[in-house]
């Protein structure tokens, strides 16, 4: 059995590699092996998860899922905002493909990971960096016959037959915007021009598409990135609002057919005078604004002009996105659960997709009153400012606008928060 | 809480509860009281105990499932792999229940009894994608994967399942040391296995390397100005670290 997976052969270094290695890629925060299913062809260990599994939780409280690391860290370029950057002075380390190999295969069978998350600093050149990556993914697949899950970042520059071979030995790909506009790049990342991240991306939204539309004809057409694609925004490195994030996010969906835009509140590892003063923390509760605002654009129907405009271009920090767009606009309540579409059950607050479709199955069965919404599901301290059982509202005087924005947003309501403190975060 | 005062003992496992169920509904009973014969004390009640009937459980089992449908067959077997004590009435209710009104009973949530086996069923069902997650193999110095959990209700199987789709060529053994039983595979089909309920067994000799590894890399991937503690416990709870490799308390 030991024979069939490759050893490591020199552990102390490889210890000290994937020390510096895990470190170097902990603020790409894409962790999910979701997205695909099943077993690839060719494969002799492992399949994928539908929706991912997590296999552990790291101290900062997010799912370890794959083996996320850099293939090296040793970077020609010098981002303001990365750790890597060519002027810090940080311990230098790269991978060998037999490490690589080593490490996914030891770990997948021990149940520790779904599978690998491999990206890199850029060393020598965009084309030498990508065909590194790529190799050993081909390895894994070909010579390991690996089934488990790959994530692949694009390079930006990249030649495009090198992205054309990461779509059909990875499950997903992605290449990290990182900075929301141009101008930002242009400051902070000057190395990484904007058209050279958006062809790749271009390049796996298109491919994915075609290899899709193959597979309905011929069955065995290879697979190309069955996962999709993602991508990354840091947040707080740069000046733009939540509107301007957020309608980037919105063209990424609708036009590059992104599964999934990840928000990561800027951490500040470097000093340099253009990058916002450090303060005490991270604008967390900002990125999870964010994260609960792009859950309304993919799952509640929304657009961003519904939740933001010029005159308010940042998300209230206060309130949830959903239930301050409620409050600005009291002339769609209440609603009456027993007869609402799906569609407008999921725009009242406190109502989730979840308790929505059990609002749709139970009341098959017979009027809902105000008592039964808890059982199924529905957060009854804001949804019931929004809606009417069977004509009746739960408070005396019914429907009170007013009423409700006061009491939602007392500050009773909000859980302490310190200076500093990290805010304990729950997305619905 | 039953409709008739009559306490149906089942003797056995899951075929012998279908068997008690089939019983009640042929007694035109619908909310029967129905608990397990080993851990009954309901010596105030007029009890019928209901041997198990390969047939008769077959035969409902067929009909349940044209009735309500492969969503219900799911839910009920997770329901009663939940081992949870009482719970049976429930199940019984909600088998009958479908029986007579099919599919639909799934979104009847109003209904306590369909309610419960709901959330029993659910809370099988997180436990066990959180234990295909939460599971660590060790290998042993014949190359067979090992691995312990302590779940609180009875995921086992559909544990197997999953790592027999993923580790098919593979030779591995899970082991419940909370209910003492353990399942193999040795590639080609799933057995009952034995194994010790504690202390070590005998490991490869790169299996340490490979936990010293791993301890290692879920110390660096965490980003220290987000340090939160008390969110890593509750998406995975305290009670799933003694079968760890990595120590989350640092």
């Amino acid at each position: 059995m030991d024979a069939a997976f490759p050893a490591i052969h020199h552990a102390q270094d490889t210890e000290a590699k994937l020390a510096v290695l895990a470190e170097a890629a902990k603020y790409d925060v894409s962790c999910v092996s979701s997205g695909t299913s099943g077993k690839r062809d060719g494969t002799t260990v492992g399949n994928a998860a539908l929706g991912g599994i997590c296999h552990s939780w790291s101290a900062d409280g997010r799912c370890i899922s794959l083996l996320k690391v850099l293939l090296s860290n040793d970077c020609v370029y010098d981002c303001a905002y990365c750790a890597n950057r060519r002027s810090n002075s940080i311990p230098r380390a790269t991978f060998t493909v037999g490490e690589l190999a080593a490490l996914t295969l030891g770990f997948y069978r021990r149940n520790y990971i779904e599978g690998l998350f491999l990206s890199s600093a850029i060393f020598s050149t965009p084309d030498r960096t990508m065909e590194a990556l790529v190799r050993v993914a081909e390895t894994l697949r070909v010579d390991h016959g690996f089934g488990g899950y790959i994530h692949l970042k694009g390079i930006p520059g990249a030649d495009p037959a090198l992205v054309a071979r990461a779509g059909l030995a990875a499950d997903r790909l992605s290449v990290n915007i990182e900075l929301p506009s141009g101008a930002s790049l242009g400051c902070l990342a000057p190395q990484k021009k904007r058209e050279a991240i958006l062809a790749p991306m271009r390049q796996i939204c298109e491919g994915a598409r075609e290899s899709k539309a193959e597979r309905e004809r011929h069955r065995k057409a290879p697979l190309f990135a069955p996962a999709g694609q993602s991508t990354q925004l840091v947040v707080g490195a740069s000046p733009e609002p939540d509107l301007q994030i957020l309608r980037l996010t919105e063209a990424l969906y609708r036009r590059f057919e992104l599964r999934r835009v990840f928000y990561s509140a800027y951490v500040p590892v470097n000093e340099d005078n253009r990058l916002p003063v450090p303060t005490a923390a991270p604008p967390m509760l900002r990125e999870h604004r964010l994260y609960q605002a792009d859950w309304l654009l993919r799952f509640y129907g929304f657009s961003v002009d519904e939740l933001l405009d010029e005159s308010l271009p940042n998300l209230d920090e206060s309130l949830d996105p959903k239930t301050s767009w409620a409050l600005r606009h009291p002339e769609q309540f209440p609603v009456e659960v027993n007869t609402a579409a799906y569609e407008t059950l999921l725009r009242i607050p406190g109502i989730g997709v979840k308790s929505a479709r059990r609002i749709i199955a139970a009341r098959r069965h017979g009027r809902l009153y105000h008592a039964d919404l808890k059982v199924l599901g529905v957060v009854v301290k804001r949804a019931g400012h929004f809606v009417l059982c069977g004509g009746k509202h739960a408070a005396e005087g019914g429907w009170n606008p007013l009423r409700a924005r006061e009491l939602l947003t007392a500050p009773s309501r909000r859980a302490p928060s310190q200076p500093g403190q990290p805010f304990q975060l729950e997305l619905f | 809480m039953g409709d008739t005062d009559l306490l149906y003992l089942y003797g056995g496992g899951f075929e012998a509860f279908l068997c008690a169920c089939a019983e009640a509904r042929s007694r035109g009973a619908r909310r029967p009281l129905v608990e397990s014969a080993d851990r009954s004390d309901g010596w105030l009640m007029e009890t019928m105990t209901v041997p198990p009937d390969p047939d008769q459980a077959r035969l409902l089992a067929g009909r349940l499932a044209r009735a309500g449908g492969a969503a219900t067959i799911r839910e009920v077997c997770r329901c009663f792999l939940a081992e949870t004590p009482g719970a049976e009435s429930a199940l019984a209710a909600f088998i009958l229940l479908t029986l007579e009104r099919g599919r639909c009973v799934l979104g009847m949530r109003q209904d306590p009894a369909v309610r419960e086996v709901r959330e029993l069923a659910q809370r099988v069902g997180f436990e066990a994608h959180r234990l295909c997650g939460l599971l660590r193999f060790s290998e042993l110095g014949d190359g067979t994967l090992y691995a312990r959990c302590g779940p609180d209700h009875n995921v086992l199987l559909p544990l197997a399942a999953h790592f027999q789709a993923r580790l098919t060529r593979e030779q591995w053994v899970i082991h419940d040391v909370n209910r003492g039983v353990a399942v193999l595979w040795d590639g080609a089909e799933l057995l009952p296995a034995t194994a010790p309920q504690s202390g070590d067994v005998p490991l490869s000799a790169g299996e340490e390397t490979f936990r010293q590894l791993w301890r290692r890399f879920t110390r660096s991937i965490s980003v220290t100005e987000r340090a939160n503690p008390a969110l890593q416990r509750k998406l995975m709870p305290r009670r799933y670290w003694t079968h760890l490799v990595e120590r989350p308390e640092g």
